[in-house]
């Protein structure tokens, strides 16, 4: 087992307003972490934070990923690194295509460790069958990031994106939000067949219904920019029952 | 308030330029110049701003300082040069006509040539002599554009592109307008009429290219008619030097169930105004005009686009959109003119802006002039910046920020661009933006 993530004492801020307090999180490869909490508890404010996202800033404490730094790192670097946001609301790119946006990205992650372009028939075909992984329609690859897609259909896409960059830690940001039971499963079947003893999930989710379909090595819960309680996945169950007043 | 230095100067100018036309043009040319002499005397630069609309977002005052020392007219020796078609390299052409400063200097003598050069060509036949006199002059309305007049009043050669009827050219018909002059202060006057029979395909590619970093003004007239049932393709490229002035007068006559396309894409220039007029002469044509413009530092750029709809089941489309870097300017003034009895006339334009700086500036004046009733008419304008979650999207997939930036502005101009049917076009029309594109990222 490797350390895959490991933050420590992580205060951040968005504008004026102090968000994160203090977190303290270890993630070993093969394992899959929740993080529930309620509305506005800074949830996404700690993926974005991890990601590089411009308008949080860290003002003290550091988040080691393979053991780097993540704090001073540009977000693409981040990403050639192996990290990977799911967004909770993926961004509309009109006019870029979404099967051209993975192939960037892929290529600027290959060119940043001297590797050659893919092939882009070979890239093609491999997409349609990431696609399979959740599902989703291929006529979406073709057209332009997000523009027009259901909220379903963008969870699909960003989880068919993780499957093509198969990143050693993912962050997904709600990726159980605004689906259906049927696609709840299908999307929670997809991010299980990712899983590989080397890899490792960080899942943010309000609900712990997808976590009957991924089982967590550990559940934590925020509240108020920081871990108010660990435990195993019975943790969310009680969550689940109880709410988030007791703790 | 009229300018009362220049109308003099162009008297001493055209004193001296009729020594030399006055041997060459037939009757009729010469009457066509005294007209337009007259007009553009009176009419002056359009320096006045206020009540004048047209020109109400455009500060043409510089002109009158550094330019008109120096008129481009033809000198009785030249001789068109003779271009080969076969010869050059680029077979992807139909056939090539170069410019320089404002007179058409090339003729190809390839057998289905189609293009002659005005006033200078011993073998015109008697039918483009006809074309000539039916059509040169004749669309561009002079009375009140004094860049228009002062074109015909010195013009010297031109390009007649006559294509007969049941004609169907695949290739493009490339006419390279090229800006050299070394003397400060140069006018040049190209002229360009088109001709488009029945039942005939054409494309043309009209391009503007500078050799030269003087201030210089380019002032081009293009006359185009479509005949019944055709279809022109025009596609015009224009990379004028950053310190010149750039200005086009272009008038389309689109006969029934015909149809225009424009694509025009302005990167040069330090001050550009196109003029495009288009009119639907009878039921059933249409039209596409469509746009973009990428300037920075301190370009200023002036589309006014008429679309006249003089007759019914006419439609038009027109989507213009520009990027604006630095203290760049863009004014787009889109009128839509639906003529009494034209019923369902099916009208759209749109002009979109990119703002990469917040020193730039772009605005949109759309006009609807409507006189009938059972018609549709759709407008749209918007003016946005770079949408910086997209980019933190991008960025947050491996791809560095200036590539982010570029994909996202590419794909604005993209558009545009992706409609453009012919590969080899649309190919070089990429690579022009690309260009430009990378200039303004570099300077951010
Ligand atoms: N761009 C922003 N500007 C100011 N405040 C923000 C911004 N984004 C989020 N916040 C605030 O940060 C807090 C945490 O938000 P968020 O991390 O989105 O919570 P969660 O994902 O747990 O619902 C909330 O109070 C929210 O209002
Ligand atoms: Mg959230």
């Amino acid at each position: 087992m490797n350390n895959i993530l490991d933050i420590h004492s992580l205060h951040a801020t968005i504008g004026e307003k102090k968000i994160l307090n203090g977190i303290d999180l270890k993630i070993q490869s093969g394992e899959v972490h929740a993080i529930m909490g309620p509305n506005g508890s800074g949830k996404s404010t700690l993926a974005n934070v991890l990601a590089g996202h411009p308008s949080c800033k860290v003002i003290d404490g550091n988040a080691l990923f393979l053991g780097q730094d993540l704090v001073s790192l540009e977000p693409e670097v981040r990403a050639q690194l192996g990290l990977f946001l799911s967004f909770q609301n993926p961004a509309e790119i009109p006019g870029v295509r979404l099967d051209h946006f993975m192939r960037a990205g892929i290529n600027a992650i290959r060119r940043s460790k001297n590797q050659d372009d893919v092939d882009i028939l070979g890239f093609d075909r491999a997409i349609t069958k990431k696609a399979e992984v959740v599902s989703m329609d291929p006529q979406l690859i073709k057209r332009s990031v997000n523009e027009g897609f259901s909220g379903g259909e963008k969870k699909r896409s960003e989880i068919m994106q993780m499957a093509v960059f198969e990143p050693t830690l993912a962050i997904l940001d709600e990726p159980d939000s605004g689906l259906d039971v049927d696609a709840l499963k299908i999307v929670a079947e997809g991010i299980n067949t990712l899983r590989t003893k080397d890899n490792s999930l960080l899942l943010i989710t309000h609900y712990n219904r997808i976590l009957n379909y991924i089982e967590p090595d550990f559940v934590h819960i925020l509240i108020n920019g920081k871990i108010v309680h660990s435990g195993d996945k019975t943790l969310a169950q009680e969550v689940e029952n109880k709410g988030y007043d007791w703790l | 308030m009229k300018e009362t230095t220049i109308p003099n100067q162009f008297e001493k100018t055209f004193s001296e330029f009729e020594k030399i036309s006055s041997k060459i043009d037939p009757e009729w040319v010469k009457s066509i110049r005294k007209e337009s002499l007259l007009i553009a005397n009176s009419l002056g630069l359009p320096t006045a701003r206020r009540g004048n609309e047209e020109w109400k977002y455009t500060d043409i005052k510089a002109l009158n300082k550094t330019l008109f020392s120096d008129f481009s007219t033809y000198n009785i020796d030249d001789k068109p040069i003779e271009i080969n078609y076969k010869n050059l390299e680029d077979d992807s052409l139909h056939e090539k006509i170069v410019f320089k400063d404002g007179i058409c200097i090339s003729k190809t003598f390839q057998k289905d040539s189609y293009v002659s050069n005005i006033l200078n060509d011993n073998d015109i036949s008697p039918e483009n002599s006809n074309q000539l006199r039916n059509y040169l002059a004749k669309l561009t309305i002079l009375d009140e554009n004094f860049f228009a007049a002062l074109n015909t009043t010195f013009f010297s050669f031109g390009a007649l592109i006559y294509i007969p009827d049941n004609t169907n050219i695949t290739k493009p018909i490339h006419l390279s307008i090229e800006s050299s002059s070394q003397s400060e202060g140069n006018v040049a006057n190209p002229r360009i009429l088109v001709v488009l029979g029945k039942n005939s395909n054409a494309t043309l590619i009209e391009e503007y290219l500078s050799f030269t970093n003087t201030k210089y003004l380019n002032n081009a007239v293009i006359e185009i008619i479509i005949g019944e049932n055709s279809n022109l393709n025009h596609y015009r490229m224009q990379n004028e030097s950053i310190e010149s002035y750039a200005i086009t007068n272009t008038t389309v006559w689109i006969e029934s169930y015909a149809h225009y396309e424009s694509t025009v894409t302005d990167i040069g220039g330090s001050l550009v105004r196109n003029n495009l007029n288009v009119i639907t002469k009878q039921e059933g044509a249409s039209a596409k005009l469509n746009g973009i413009y990428i300037v920075d530092e301190k370009q200023h750029i002036d589309n006014q686009v008429i679309i006249d709809h003089a007759m019914p089941n006419t439609n038009s489309r027109e989507l213009y959109k520009g990027i604006l870097s630095g203290h760049s300017r863009s004014v787009f003034h889109g009128s839509i003119i639906v003529r009494e009895g034209a019923y369902k006339v099916d009208a759209n334009q749109a002009d979109k802006n990119l703002l990469l700086s917040d020193n730039a500036e772009a605005d949109t004046k759309p006009a609807f002039w409507v006189y009938c009733d059972d018609v549709k008419c759709g407008h749209g304008a918007a003016c946005g910046k770079i949408d910086e979650s997209a980019i933190f999207y991008l960025q947050s997939r491996g791809i560095p920020e200036i590539q982010a930036r570029s994909m996202l502005i590419y794909a604005f101009a993209n558009e545009i661009i992706k409609d453009i049917k012919d590969e080899f076009i649309r190919e070089y029309i990429e690579s022009f933006v690309q260009y430009k594109l990378e200039k303004l990222i570099e300077i951010r």
